[in-house]
């Protein structure tokens, strides 16, 4: 780990402690692009985080941007925050000058390398995170090998429908059915020693991170009500079953941290993306969890709009389906044993964890 | 709490310990081919085997962290973790020394006497010397503080009377140590008034009976105390901080990594036919076990680090016991179902044998060292601020 992610996370938390509250949040879920927190995170210069210092960057690593999406999770930030770092992270992989933010991203399966040849590409991608209000998309696609590619397209060559996941995030559609690749701004090159799932699993472990700090504010959450709320003439957390609810709320934060943080940690090769994998997948099993206890000590308070916990609940849960589910990441975790030739699956478990 | 504290750190293990997880491997796989054992789940508690603990402790494998001058190799406890997690994940049977290196030997380094630890450690160190547990009693489970067993100061020994049971492994150790009353109980103090004593299980006035598992097996039993006089020199700490020191055995008790890794031979060959055939639907089942695996082993580590730190890291050890043993008891029902499912796992023999020896005793994961309501109350009273 640099040695930015403690001031990193404490300037972000302070940031979003004042600037990021539960209005915010519901006032970007009705379509307001909140400008002011915007500007505010751009002094934490996520385009930047992930440069190293040499090219002009902040030089942090994956766990220094962990760290900031973690809280950014906890606190809702409804704003392209894991994207613009992943664009930025990706700008410079591909040797391309740094772009003022926000930035979208997107992991697509489009043949990009197809595209590169033909000098055309069709495109028509879903849930592009905020792209409608970016200033670029950096959309990755696969070479015929399963290297990675990028094509990054600035504001002014593509227009997106604005669009809204579950979660109430912006999550645009993106369709253009036949781009030239020769527009002012557009690029599409080969991203050096990436391949398409490093690119993904880099996106689902801030996807995860995002989780962990959403089970994080849940868990506060509800330890706040449980210890207000009255029935039977005491609060409700001094009885015993809710008491083992809040138990294992905790102990499924808990897990999804320590997989996020063990991940982020990982560096690149063979076991990296095992340990991605086990990060996305066991952060989407405690959202679950999180998300089910959360609510049934919250009871029908819980499911009002009025209440702050379903800014993070519908959250989590959306984001278990993005960069890839549970299921996919199970398959890809056991495939990452079958193509290391792993002598046994204890001896795989001690190298995707050993840092 | 660590694992919630933003500014917790997971330690990193590989690099340091890498040469001696190479020796332990080479060693289970020569006693495995020379027949020196047989892998099981559940290894901790049903492998009682003092030849085998014996040649590890001729290796220096048991308590390699301790000071050299109490049989140890100074080593760092990060060793001691990769020595223990091979021989778990290896169904290698370590029962017969386990609760003597794992609780009754840091008890003695932390709280004992000098002369205790230079009589113990080097023999528990050496494979040769097993203690048993002296917690439990008929009326005496989760609610440690209501212990019944009395001893009283007769001249310079203690006069201990009581009984014990769930004693694992009582019938092949040499001493037990007892968490006893030598004051009177107060309803005000329920805590003071206890202590801990090492009872010579050879002694006079000491009766072990088994208590037959549900399967026909023995690892438990009943330990009687008749008039057992116990010299004062045996008294571990002093009078009446008996509570303390337990509540510290106890964390001993539940932080290491056979609170996951039971199950992991039944797993091991599991996987083993999953990654060996072809990308299937199967998967699904078998990497979800992974990664619940992958993510014990890291919280394992922290706590561990912890440990080895010099804290006390309770409320971590009481949630990965809580996930962990949970997990034990989850995987039992994942493989069954593959072994009917899933054409890759069904039909293999060893599986099968595996399995037969581990679903029987599989309640015992929740219920062993706390039970999981137990760990659950404790970690939501920290929560809570209790």
């Amino acid at each position: 780990m640099s040695d930015l992610a403690r001031p990193l996370a404490e300037a972000a938390e302070r940031l979003f402690t004042q600037r990021c509250g539960t209005d915010v949040v519901a006032s970007a879920e009705t379509g307001t692009w909140p400008q002011a927190l915007w500007s505010a995170v751009e002094q934490l210069t996520p385009a930047q985080l992930l440069v190293p210092e040499d090219r002009g960057g902040a030089g942090g690593d994956w766990a220094d941007a962990c760290a900031l999406l973690e809280r950014a999770g906890e606190f809702n930030v409804p704003l392209p925050v894991a994207e613009t770092v992943l664009a930025g992270w990706l700008l410079d992989r591909a040797g391309l000058p740094a772009m003022a933010g926000p930035l979208s991203f997107a992991c697509s399966t489009i043949d990009l390398a197809a595209a590169h040849r033909h000098g055309r590409v069709a495109i028509d991608v879903r849930n592009v995170p905020w792209a409608a209000r970016s200033a670029g998309i950096a959309l990755v696609g696969r070479g015929g090998g399963g290297e990675a590619w990028l094509l990054y397209l600035p504001a002014g060559a593509y227009v997106a429908a604005p669009d809204r996941a579950p979660a109430g995030d912006a999550r645009d559609h993106v369709s253009l059915p036949d781009l030239a690749l020769t527009g002012p701004g557009v690029t599409c090159q080969r991203l050096q020693g990436l391949r398409h799932a490093d690119v993904l699993g880099r996106a689902a472990l801030l996807r995860a991170a995002q989780i962990a700090g959403a089970c994080r504010r849940a868990l506060a959450l509800t330890l706040a009500y449980t210890g207000e709320r009255v029935q039977f003439g005491r609060a409700i957390g001094q009885f015993q079953a809710v008491q083992h609810q809040l138990a294992q709320l905790a102990e499924e934060t808990a897990a999804a941290r320590v997989a996020v943080q063990a991940a982020a940690r990982t560096a690149d090769g063979p076991w990296s993306v095992a340990a991605m994998a086990a990060a996305k997948l066991r952060a989407g099993e405690a959202a679950g969890l999180c998300a089910r206890i959360a609510h049934q000590l919250h009871g029908a308070m819980g499911v009002t709009a009025e209440h702050p916990l379903h800014q993070s609940t519908r959250r989590m849960l959306a984001w278990r389906d993005e960069h890839g589910a549970e299921a996919y990441w199970a398959r890809e975790l056991v495939q990452a044993l079958r193509d290391a030739g792993a002598p046994g699956a204890w001896q795989a478990i001690v190298a995707a964890t050993s840092r | 709490m660590l694992f919630l504290n933003p500014d917790f750190e997971l330690p990193s293990i590989g690099a340091t310990t890498a040469a001696l997880r190479c020796a332990v491997r080479e060693f289970i796989a020569d006693e495995r081919a020379g027949g020196g054992f047989t892998p099981r789940c559940d290894s901790w508690t049903e492998g009682l085997a003092p030849d085998f603990s014996r040649r590890l402790g001729a290796r220096g494998w048991i308590g390699y962290h301790w000071p050299t001058q109490y049989g140890g190799r100074g080593g760092s406890a990060f060793d001691t973790l990769t020595i223990n997690e091979e021989l778990l994940a290896a169904g290698a049977p370590v029962g017969a020394h386990w609760i003597a290196a794992r609780q009754s030997a840091p008890l003695l380094m932390r709280f004992g006497s000098e002369a205790q630890r230079q009589e113990f450690l080097p023999r528990i160190a050496a494979g040769t010397t097993y203690f048993a547990i002296g917690m439990s009693e008929p009326d005496v489970g989760s609610d440690l503080a209501s212990v019944r067993s009395r001893a009283e100061r007769v001249g310079n020994a203690w006069v201990l009377n009581g009984r014990k049971v769930w004693t694992s492994g009582a019938h092949l150790c040499h001493y037990a140590i007892v968490l006893c009353r030598t004051a009177p109980a107060d309803p005000k103090a329920r805590h003071a008034g206890l202590s801990q004593l090492v009872v010579d299980l050879h002694a006079k006035g000491v009766t072990i009976r088994p208590i037959r598992m549900l399967d026909g097996s023995h690892h438990f039993n009943e330990v009687v105390f008749d008039h057992v006089e116990v010299p004062d020199e045996r008294l571990v700490g002093a009078p009446g901080d008996g509570w303390k020191q337990v509540t510290s055995e106890l964390a001993y008790e539940r932080s290491g990594p056979e609170r996951f890794l039971s199950t992991m031979p039944l797993l091991e060959r599991c996987l083993e036919l999953v990654v060996a055939g072809p990308p299937a639907v199967g998967d699904i089942a078998a990497g979800r076990m992974l990664a619940r695996l992958m993510t014990l082993r890291n919280m394992s580590l922290g706590v561990w680090g912890a440990l080895g730190q010099g804290q006390s890291p309770v409320i971590e050890a009481a949630m990965v016991k809580d996930l962990g043993t949970n997990f034990e008891r989850d995987s039992i029902e994942i493989v069954r179902e593959a072994m009917v499912a899933d054409a890759r796992v069904a039909g293999d023999e060893a599986l099968a044998q595996l399995m037969a020896d581990a679903l029987p005793l599989s309640p015992t994961y929740n219920l062993r060292g706390g039970t999981n309501e137990v760990l659950r109350n404790m970690i939501a009273k920290n929560l809570q601020g209790k």
